[in-house]
């Protein structure tokens, strides 16, 4: 899968990428130093142990939004909960119908922990749903990448 | 969040407050379903220490 950078926000850069679904994907270890951003449109393949296998990466925030988001949420925080070692994971769900109100938080309400704050280099989005589903989420980061 | 108030401006900074308070009882009302809570714990701990940090800085900027 091949990232698209965006852009720099206050210095770390920003990826976006389109998928059909979790399943199956492979992770990159550089996620580990990046905030995480997961956007749910309209995809039907999504399997919940796919968390699982981005969580092993830890990556310095897993953030949710979109349809199903708050199954995923919760079904996360279990995941995590049974977590006795590794890395703190800062978590968050946006539930705000509106795209601009995801990318807000993911840019300026979710931070990673004080612990891991250092090692914070980048933004990654996943967009899982439609083409126009992706545009409309691409287009919203690259209103903040331009201001 | 100097940053932060120089490209959305001061209402940016105020409804992070807001969405950062959301996050924090959204963790807490998880809490209790949780079998091993040190995780979550972990996560209210940093999202407290945030929204004290915007609560200084709205004080120290009169915002």
């Amino acid at each position: 899968m091949n990232w698209l950078k965006i852009g720099k926000y206050l210095n770390r850069e920003v990826y976006i990428c389109e998928i059909e679904s979790l399943a199956n994907y492979q992770y990159s270890q550089s996620l580990t130093l990046s905030s995480i951003l997961i956007c749910f449109g309209d995809s039907k393949n999504n399997k919940i142990e796919d968390l699982q296998q981005l969580i092993n990466i830890s990556p310095v925030c897993i953030n949710l939004a979109g349809e199903r988001s708050e199954t995923y949420f919760d079904l996360m925080l279990d995941i995590l909960s049974r977590q006795t070692k590794g890395k703190h994971i800062m978590t968050s769900i946006c539930r705000e119908p509106e795209v601009s109100e995801w990318i807000f938080d993911f840019f300026s309400v979710n931070f990673p922990s004080e612990d891991r704050f250092d090692e914070w280099k980048s933004y990654h989005v996943f967009v899982i749903g439609s083409h126009s589903f992706y545009d409309n989420i691409f287009s919203e980061i690259n209103k903040i990448m331009t201001k | 969040l100097e940053k932060q108030i120089e490209r959305d401006g001061v209402k940016s900074i105020y409804k992070a407050l807001r969405r950062s308070q959301r996050t924090l009882q959204e963790h807490k009302d998880k809490l209790p379903n949780l079998k091993y809570k040190s995780q979550v714990e972990g996560t209210i701990r940093n999202v407290e220490k945030q929204i004290q940090t915007i609560e200084k800085f709205i004080k120290e900027k009169g915002l």
